[in-house]
């Protein structure tokens, strides 16, 4: 266990050395959530009402999706991509740790580095906005079920995303398939518009897949909105599903590594 | 002449090695593709959604708002994905990594080579959907279309397109003085998501001055679908140009500055 701690606490490191570049990219996507500032307030001020968020809780819900940006986005296909298409991973193949537990390490630091920075870096705004901490449900349950929750996302964005790097070991031209994936499931976590705005049946399909608990969910438990019960039921479809994709992965890994041809030894 | 032709010859040349190389990797063009239009089948549906629930976006109805998509579309895909990124970012790691010495020894403009050298022909499926998106949206407006509309939605696109290069041009040319900051190169992806609707949601008063003359977000797109609808209040077309040539001045003045400090980091 102690060399996977030194994995994260390395990569962790590691990543916090470009926290100039993590707080360029924030502010970059801290301008797409004004752009949608501006929609949304004019939506409001034409009369209009926000059904179940008012203006402030939308534009709490947009603040968040930047600021938990990083439990639905992912490096690791395309690091594990490279690690294939270049031979790297035969290094990794030797050494006495478990690769995947390796790349999860890595994953993990990655977003949690990005989480604490975010974090800190949305608190301006909520300076500036104080009132926006009234979305937040100030209760240890709910706390509680949002630790869960993004703990639970964490998982299933590392199982989703080695899952698509995984295909490198068959196609060397797989960022193709990584872009596919990435900008198709955008509307399903809910970081475009929140799930209940969509029409009724349009929610129901999308609630039946795994992606809406990768951001929609953090969120909508962090503003107390999701009860108990909902969260025991909801969660357990997302248990299933991230069962399904370590099955899948496992499976997947095993197949690849025969296939891989370890270049450049 | 002599000069145009010769640098004509120099991009088709790259053009057709960058078909070359793109063809070896057929899968990902084709993936590409698929992902581009996954891309925006979710910024289609968010809209849809939106508007479905709200009917008008400051007055401006689902399909005008299709238009300013579309017209989106084909910046992005016919212009910036096609060149202005592959060929910036292109220059952007050859500096970072030393490499861009050979770069500027060449008898060419060093400007006009880094911005053209490199394409990445599976973002035309961008200017497609695009193409598409339009169409699709003056049918359903039943707007009919006259040839000075055309001209003048030509002629403005091309203006926005070229505010865009110099702006990407002058954050690019951040690498000279810092090397790791490679996020900034990602500032369009914020300018694109605004873009896309009309500039009456940022109300008369300051912000929309700043968001035309200083950040110039709001007159990309608004301004040519404007001029193809008819609608375009004629200021707006003066501003565009204003703009192009302010930006201009200001990316030839970075470039200069930025090659002053260039510190050439293989030799």
């Amino acid at each position: 266990m102690k060399k996977y701690w030194q994995f994260f606490k390395t990569n962790f490191e590691v990543f916090f050395e470009h926290r100039e570049d993590l707080m360029i990219s924030f502010l970059i996507n801290l301008f797409v959530f004004v752009g949608f500032v501006f929609v949304w307030t004019h939506i409001e001020n034409e009369g209009n009402t926000i059904t179940g968020y008012g203006l402030s809780g939308i534009i709490f819900y947009y603040l968040c999706t930047q600021a938990f940006g990083s439990l639905f986005t992912s490096q690791t296909s395309r690091d594990l991509r490279n690690n294939i298409i270049k031979g790297y991973l035969s290094e990794k193949l030797i050494k006495p740790f478990n690769v995947r537990g390796y790349f999860f390490c890595k994953n993990l630091s990655k977003i949690l580095s990005e989480l604490m920075l975010y974090s800190v870096m949305t608190i301006p705004i909520f300076i500036v906005a104080p009132s926006l901490l009234n979305n937040i449900d100030f209760n240890i349950v709910t706390f509680i079920k949002f630790f869960i929750g993004c703990f639970l996302a964490v998982i299933f964005n590392f199982s989703l995303f080695f899952t698509v790097g995984i295909s490198s070991f068959w196609s060397k031209e797989s960022f193709g398939l990584q872009m596919v994936v990435k900008n198709a499931i955008r509307f399903f976590i809910g970081s475009i518009i929140p799930i209940d705005l969509l029409p009724i049946n349009f929610q129901r399909i999308i609630l039946l897949t795994p992606f809406p608990y990768m951001i929609y969910y953090p969120i909508k438990i962090l503003m107390g909105d999701i009860v108990l019960e909902e969260f025991i039921k909801s969660y357990g479809i997302f248990i299933f599903w991230i069962i399904i994709f370590l099955i899948l992965n496992k499976f997947l890994w095993k197949k690849g590594l025969k296939q891989y041809e370890a270049v450049g030894m | 002449m002599n000069r145009v032709k010769k640098y004509l010859k120099v991009w088709f040349r790259l053009v057709k090695l960058e078909i070359i190389t793109d063809m070896q990797y057929r899968l990902n063009l084709l993936f590409g593709f698929l992902g581009t239009s996954a891309w925006l089948a979710c910024e289609l549906l968010f809209i849809h959604f939106l508007l479905q629930r709200y009917d008008t976006i400051a007055g401006w109805n689902e399909y005008q708002i299709g238009l300013l998509v579309g017209t989106n579309q084909l910046w992005v895909g016919g212009a910036f994905y096609l060149i202005i990124w592959p060929s910036l970012v292109s220059f952007f790691e050859l500096v970072k990594y030393g490499d861009s010495d050979k770069l500027l020894t060449f008898p060419i403009k060093t400007r006009f080579y880094i911005s053209i050298h490199k394409m990445d022909f599976s973002s035309l499926s961008i200017l497609f959907n695009g193409l598409i998106i339009l169409i699709y949206c003056l049918l359903k407006l039943g707007i009919s279309l006259t040839l000075m509309n055309i001209i003048c939605y030509v002629f403005l696109l091309s203006i926005s397109i070229w505010i865009i290069y110099c702006i990407q041009f002058i954050v690019m040319c951040a690498v000279f003085w810092f090397t790791e900051v490679g996020s900034v190169l990602y500032i369009i992806n914020a300018f694109d998501r605004f873009s896309r609707f009309p500039y009456e949601i940022l109300g008369k008063g300051t912000l929309l001055i700043i968001f035309t003359f200083v950040i110039p977000i709001m007159i990309i797109s608004n301004v040519p679908v404007r001029a193809l609808v008819g609608i375009l209040d004629i200021k707006y077309a003066f501003y565009s140009v204003i703009v192009a040539v302010i930006f201009t001045i200001i990316s030839n003045v970075i470039w200069k500055m930025g090659l002053k400090r260039y510190e050439s980091a293989s030799s």
